[in-house]
C-alpha cells in the first residue's frame, strides 16, 4: 500500500496540471469507461471480477495511452515497484535452467480456461527470443538470446534479471511485460528457475 | 467501411472503446494495446495487426465472421474480442455487453476506407 501512495495524487495532478477542457473530458471518460468495463464481464473459473480492479501503475500506465508516462510519473512508478521485489532469503538468485526453460515455454496458467492446479508458467517464448533452437517465438520484446553470455554472471546482474522478472516495473515504468513475482504468477523458485535459464553458462540462452 | 459518428452516442462508444483498448488490468497487466499497438509485433509465429493504425484495424475487422480451421468453427468478431480477453486474462466479456460495443465501434471505425472482406478463413 504505502509505495503507492504517491501515485494516486501524482496522476491527479498530471491531469489537473493540463488544465484544459479535454483533460478534464478524458477523465470522465475513463470513469465511463471503467464503469462500462465493469458492468460487462462476468467472472468465469480462476477469473472474478477483481481482475477489474487497478492498482495504482495499471492506472497510471492505461492513462499514459500506449506512450511512455511523463518523467516524473515514471519515477514514482519505477520507484514504488522497486520496494515491492522481495529477493529470497537464502541469497540464491540461479536455480535449474532446465526447469527454467519449461517455464518460459508454458503458456497456461491464470486464463479463465485453465485448471486452476494446473501448472502456471511465463510463456517467455510469447513475446522473446531465448534459446537458438526455439525458432516459435514472438517479437514484443527484445531479443534474450546469449543473454547472460554478453552481460555476464556477477551478483549485480543476477539481482537485476531476478528483480526485472519479479517486477518489471521497477525498472521501466509501464512496461508491456508482466511483473511476474509481485502479481503472484511465479513462484520464487520459479523466478531462480528462469533466472538461471538467462544466466547459467550451460543454459541453451548461452550457447 | 464506413462507420460515421454523427451521433453523440457513437462519439461517445468510440472514446469509451478507446480507453478500454488501453486499460490495463488481470494479473499479467495486459491490455489491448499491449499486443495490438505496434507495427510488424508477433506472438510466437502470430503476425499482431495493429489495431491503432488503419492498415491493421482494416485487415482483422473487415475478415470477421471467419471459419477458423484449427477449431472447425465459424467464429465472429465479438467472439474474437472474448478470446483476447481470455488470454489476457480477464473474467468473461459477455457478449453484446457496452464494452463489447464499444471496442467494436472503436475497432470498427478505425478500419473505415476498407472493402468488407467477410467471410474469410482463417488459421
Amino acid at each position: 500500500m504505502r509505495p503507492y501512495a504517491g501515485l494516486g495524487l501524482l496522476v491527479v495532478t498530471a491531469i489537473v496540471g493540463a488544465g484544459c477542457a479535454t483533460a478534464v473530458d478524458e477523465s470522465e471518460t475513463a470513469a465511463k469507461a471503467t464503469a462500462v468495463l465493469k458492468a460487462s464481464f462476468k467472472p468465469a473459473g480462476q477469473a472474478g471480477l477483481d481482475r477489474l480492479d487497478q492498482d495504482e501503475t495499471q492506472r497510471a500506465c492505461s492513462a499514459a495511452a500506449g506512450k511512455a508516462p511523463a518523467k516524473d510519473v515514471a519515477a514514482v512508478i519505477e520507484q514504488a515497484n522497486l520496494a515491492t521485489i522481495r529477493y529470497p532469503a537464502d541469497g540464491k538468485l540461479i536455480g535449474d535452467w532446465k526447469n527454467g526453460e519449461r517455464i518460459a515455454q508454458e503458456g497456461r496458467g491464470k486464463q479463465f480456461s485453465d485448471d486452476p492446479k494446473g501448472p502456471v508458467g511465463a510463456n517467455c517464448y510469447a513475446c522473446h527470443q531465448l534459446s537458438k533452437a526455439e525458432l516459435s517465438f514472438g517479437t514484443i520484446g527484445p531479443s534474450l538470446y546469449q543473454y547472460g553470455k554478453l552481460r555476464g554472471n556477477g551478483v549485480e546482474v543476477q539481482r537485476y534479471t531476478f528483480g526485472k522478472i519479479y517486477n518489471s516495473e521497477a525498472f521501466t515504468a509501464c512496461s508491456n511485460m508482466p511483473r511476474f513475482g509481485h502479481k503472484g504468477i511465479l513462484s520464487e523458485q520459479q523466478i531462480k528457475d528462469v533466472t538461471a535459464l538467462l544466466l547459467d553458462p550451460a543454459s541453451p540462452v548461452n550457447q | 467501411m464506413n462507420v460515421p459518428m454523427r451521433h453523440a452516442k457513437e462519439a461517445e462508444a468510440y472514446r469509451i472503446g478507446e480507453k478500454l483498448f488501453f486499460f490495463r488490468g488481470g494479473t499479467h497487466d495486459f491490455a489491448c494495446a499491449t499486443c495490438h499497438s505496434e507495427e510488424s509485433k508477433r506472438i510466437r509465429l502470430q503476425d499482431l495487426p495493429n489495431l491503432m493504425a488503419a492498415e491493421g484495424a482494416q485487415k482483422a475487422y473487415t475478415t470477421w465472421p471467419a471459419y477458423r480451421v484449427s477449431q472447425g468453427e465459424l467464429r465472429t468478431f465479438e467472439w474474437r474480442l472474448y478470446d483476447c480477453f481470455r488470454q489476457q486474462r480477464f473474467p468473461e466479456l459477455v457478449f453484446g455487453s457496452d464494452a463489447a460495443i464499444a471496442l467494436t465501434m472503436y475497432l470498427a471505425r478505425n478500419a473505415n476506407g476498407a472493402a468488407f472482406d467477410a467471410p474469410a478463413i482463417k488459421r
